[in-house]
């Protein structure tokens, strides 16, 4: 750096006071100016505690010895994610990708086990031909005569066709695993390559879909020694979920790359800065993995490493406290004179060339080293053979972060001679990334989702006005007012799960068209059935073609770029047709019992928002779904069966059995009505009551999202829930009975919307969660069945109170257990 | 003064004779036997010091550290006989001590 400058800051660190240094602070690195600092607590106070930065409290530990007893002793020091991770910034773990350099052992050691061989010594000289071939054909192409920058065309380009070769990578897309490793490794904000964490999600999720891509094509081929295919074969981890996959490349792509690019750079700059070490080495070229060794120490790619205390412990005579962040400067070490003979001097004969700490010690010590020594190795042996000197004419430009030490750029030359013609440059510009933009749902789309979503929702959300109607028509027994309504929801469960093997082969447009037009002659036929068995069929038929409507809705509001509003809209319009579903019956069929006239309403409602939504909906899928796109194909055989994920299995178990209780329950709530005096109107308006709290209870799940977390709102909803019950059990008139209505169904989305997100978010590898649709349905059309049952025993509706309040319970209680095994991290 | 050997994977043997108090890392490394590289100095934090120790000898040494167990983790084809040679203290006792060196440390 500049010498003026050099001074400042060798000024301002001798004079400022010990507890006020801040190595962190990123304009220090940009500058290249921390070098003071370090010196200085070296001397003075080699493990410092820092108040405070703009990453928080932390320790510094700046000398070698320390650094390498913090390194070495990972169960006081741990490098695992919950607690940060392995930089100053903390990781949030709810974001983060699982990485054995963030894990601590046992599951480090076998995360790293598989992937060690990739860069083992045997895979090490199968790659070197490779590695020559293409520094040669590099190095052929660069100008001569000519400023060019020493970063993109040679530091950047060797180290992602090296990354290439590592993963078998398509070499024309090679481009892909630079971009996407410095997207990972930027700090999202305006003017960065991604400016937000949204966008920065959105392209590793493109780079997750490339690497599932190439893992299928493997998987079933002949093992190779590529990374990918010894991870889709590896029995340890062939059963990785994609997030984990994901990781692991991650940490390759980023633990290859700017490493080994910046070191790369960097020897050109350290052999400038001393030109009799350049003279040396074109003398004796033998000193070539000598001066590899102690370019990488000079340069320092990563300039700490961070891990957190575990407990009280004491550093250097400072005592540390559990949960103390303590960062290990690696730079710093590489220069403590007290380890070390003249640290700042860059010789590149020393005696001990790999006495440094760049790769960290212990069992993090980088898997990788020997590779980024030979690919260093390579490419000088290859310069050496063409080119007598690269001179640097300009300063580096550095970047502004405290553990990338690096280069964005730095301007050389390579001088002509005699027997070194010019050369202009034949530069390619490095291929721009297209990026696709984001699949924006338009919103008339959303809209005529929400319309037909709304007219296959309606005869579940009026099914205890519609059976309390059918059970005065018919004069049924309770048991077959608990058959009439499983067979509406049969018919919409056969559907439901049926989903995946109809769902993407029709046109969507056709589908709803046909549904709606069945759904109307099978609730038109209901309303002219002469005896049960029609009844049940046209309530079937209806049920499965609301039912195909209901689930293609979902399919679509899935797509919707802000998912939590969007099904916050399909609701709202779902209740809102319901309301006018229930005013128009009041109107015209309660008064006079009469079913007909209430299922030629509810038929000509359904079919007026169906067609009417119809006209923008779309006709299939805009985006390829997640459980699809991130859908890794096990190799088929071998003896280690795919962990069962318990955790998920448990909540779907326990959405069902809670979902029974509920459906059960409901099927009855009109009927329920005049044991507690209430007549048909008052019903009728306690029901409405109940739809509009259901559609608040939905909005409230999603306005709020997890911000206290996911049992704590599921549980508040469920043991209201059982209040609700209790109220209908213990009381008799009407504030009970709008009690229990509005605190069983009415709330019931608030606490589904929780069980819902628990069971996604546990499924990683998402083919349980696909299964909640079908759980819902068979749940809810198994609850009116048994609800029949119970109460043709004939001892009044204490033993459908007990149901419902049991399925919750039961429910509530395995949701609570899933909710501590998921924060143990099962 | 003891006697070591390094027999390198190549199957070429060097016989080495050492005064006490010496890991067999620093005989290695102060004697110029390639395969054995040492990077951390010999405390037990890198795993380029892997060695096969012959069938008469395992029993002669000590236990793995914890911690020797810990770094072997690290390094490439680990069987039962395999130390690391900066955790072994060449004595008398172990005159005649025989190692095989593995094809390259990790």
């Amino acid at each position: 750096m500049p010498h003026e400058a050099a001074m400042r800051a060798h000024n301002r660190a001798a004079t400022i006071a010990l507890e006020d240094i801040d190595v962190s602070d990123p304009e220090l690195w940009r500058t290249d100016s921390h070098w003071p600092y370090f010196e200085r607590l070296r001397a003075e106070d080699p493990v410092h505690f820092c108040r405070d930065s703009q990453f928080g409290p932390y320790w510094s530990v700046t000398k070698f010895n320390d650094i390498m007893a913090v390194d070495t002793n990972h169960a006081v020091f741990s490098s695992d994610i919950g607690l940060g991770g392995i930089t100053i910034l903390d990781d949030d773990p709810k974001d983060a990708l699982p990485m054995f350099i963030a894990m601590d052992p046992p599951k480090h050691d076998h995360q790293r086990k598989v992937v060690a061989p990739i860069v083992g010594p045997g895979n090490l000289a199968k790659m070197e031909g490779l590695i020559r071939s293409r520094a040669a054909a590099i190095l052929d192409e660069l100008p001569v005569g000519e400023t060019f920058d020493w970063v993109e065309r040679v530091s950047i380009e060797l180290t992602t066709q090296m990354l290439a070769t590592l993963f078998d990578f398509p070499f024309e897309d090679r481009h892909k695993l630079t971009y996407w490793s410095d997207v990972v490794t930027t700090l999202a904000a305006p003017g960065e390559i991604v400016e937000t964490v949204e966008e920065q999600n959105a392209i590793l999720m493109e780079c997750l879909e490339y690497f599932v891509r190439l893992w299928n094509e493997r998987v079933n081929e002949e093992p190779a020694s590529d990374l990918i295919s010894m991870l889709a074969h590896g029995e340890s981890t062939r059963h990785m979920t994609p997030k984990e996959y994901l990781g692991n490349i991650i940490l390759l792509i980023v633990g290859g790359n700017d490493t080994t690019r910046n070191t790369m750079t960097g020897s050109v700059l350290a052999l400038n800065q001393n030109p009799d070490q350049y003279q040396k080495l074109r003398d004796h070229p033998e000193l070539i993995p000598s001066m590899v060794s102690e370019t990488i120490r000079w340069q320092t790619p990563l300039a700490h490493m961070r891990r957190t205390a575990t407990c009280d412990t004491e550093l250097g005579g400072k005592k540390i406290a559990k949960d103390d962040k303590v960062i290990m400067w690696y730079v710093s070490g590489n220069r403590d004179e007290t380890v070390i003979d003249r640290p700042n001097d860059y010789i590149i004969d020393r005696e001990r060339p790999r006495q440094h700490l760049s790769f960290g010690f212990g069992i993090h010590r980088c898997v990788g080293n020997r590779l980024a020594e030979m690919q260093l190795r390579i490419v000088w042996e290859e310069i050496l053979k063409r080119y007598p000197t690269i001179e640097v004419v300009g300063e580096p430009v550095r970047p502004a972060t405290p553990f990338v030490k690096g280069y964005q750029s730095l301007p050389v030359r390579i001088p002509a001679s005699a027997s070194l013609p010019a050369r202009p440059s034949r530069a390619k510009a490095r291929p721009q990334i297209e990026r696709r933009p984001p699949y924006r749902q338009p919103a008339k789309v959303l809209a005529a989702a929400t319309l037909v979503s709304a007219a296959g929702a309606l005869l579940f959300n009026l099914m205890p006005t519609i059976l309390a109607l059918a059970a005065s028509r018919f004069g049924l027994s309770d048991d077959q007012v608990g058959a009439v309504g499983s067979s509406y929801l049969g018919g919409f469960a056969l559907v439901a799960t049926t989903s995946n093997l109809w769902i993407d082969r029709f046109n969507w447009r056709l589908v709803v068209a046909i549904a709606s037009l069945l759904s109307v002659i099978g609730l038109a036929g209901s309303a002219f059935a002469p005896s049960m068995p029609t009844l049940l069929a046209s309530l079937g038929l209806a049920g499965a073609c609301l039912g195909t409507l209901y689930t293609v809705c979902i399919a679509v509001v899935s797509e919707n770029h802000k998912p939590d509003r969007a099904f916050g809209v399909k609701l709202t319009g779902e209740v809102t047709l319901a309301i006018v579903g229930l005013l128009a019956i009041s109107t015209f069929a309660l008064a006079q019992a009469d079913f007909r006239m209430a299922m030629l309403l509810l038929a000509g409602l359904s079919g007026a928002a169906a067609i009417s939504g119809l006209v923008a909906f779309p006709a299939g899928r805009a985006v390829v779904p997640p459980e699809k796109r991130f859908a890794m194909t096990r190799r088929a055989g071998g003896s280690v069966r795919a962990p069962r994920n318990v955790t998920a299995w448990i909540g779907l178990s326990a959405l069902f059995i809670s979902f029974s209780g509920l459906a059960a329950l409901w099927a009855f709530v009109f009927q329920l009505a005049p044991t507690f005096g209430v007549d048909a109107n008052a019903a009728e308006n306690v029901l409405t009551a109940a739809l509009v709290v259901s559609g608040a209870a939905g909005l409230t799940a999603a306005l709020l999202g997890d911000k206290f977390g996911r049992v704590k709102p599921l549980a508040i909803g469920m043991l209201l829930a059982i209040c609700g019950v209790a109220a209908f059990h213990w009381g008799g008139d009407f504030g009970p009975y709008l009690a229990g209505v509005v605190l069983t169904g009415g709330l019931w989305n608030f606490p589904m919307a929780y069980q819902m997100g628990m069971i996604a978010t546990s499924d990683e590898r998402g083919n349980i969660a696909v299964l909640m649709p079908a759980a819902l349905a068979v749940g809810g059309a198994l609850g009116p069945v048994l609800a029949g049952a119970l109460l043709a025993g004939g001892h009044g509706y204490a033993p459908l109170y007990g149901l419902f309040a049991g399925a919750t319970a039961i429910g509530l209680a395995a949701f609570i257990v899933m909710g501590r095994r998921l924060a143990s991290g099962a | 003064m003891t006697r070591v050997t390094f027999v390198q994977h190549d199957g070429a043997r060097h016989q080495i004779e050492t005064g006490d108090g010496y890991s067999l890392m620093e005989v290695a490394i102060n004697n110029n036997i390639s395969g054995i590289d040492g990077d951390c100095g010999g405390v037990c934090a890198c795993a380029t010091c892997h060695v096969y120790v012959d069938e008469a000898w395992t029993s002669k040494l000590g236990e793995r550290t914890a911690m020797e167990t810990d770094m072997l983790e690290l390094a490439a084809d680990v069987t039962e006989r395999s130390r690391l040679a900066c955790q072994i203290k060449v004595d008398t006792a172990l005159d005649g001590l025989t190692v095989h060196l593995p094809e390259s440390q990790h």
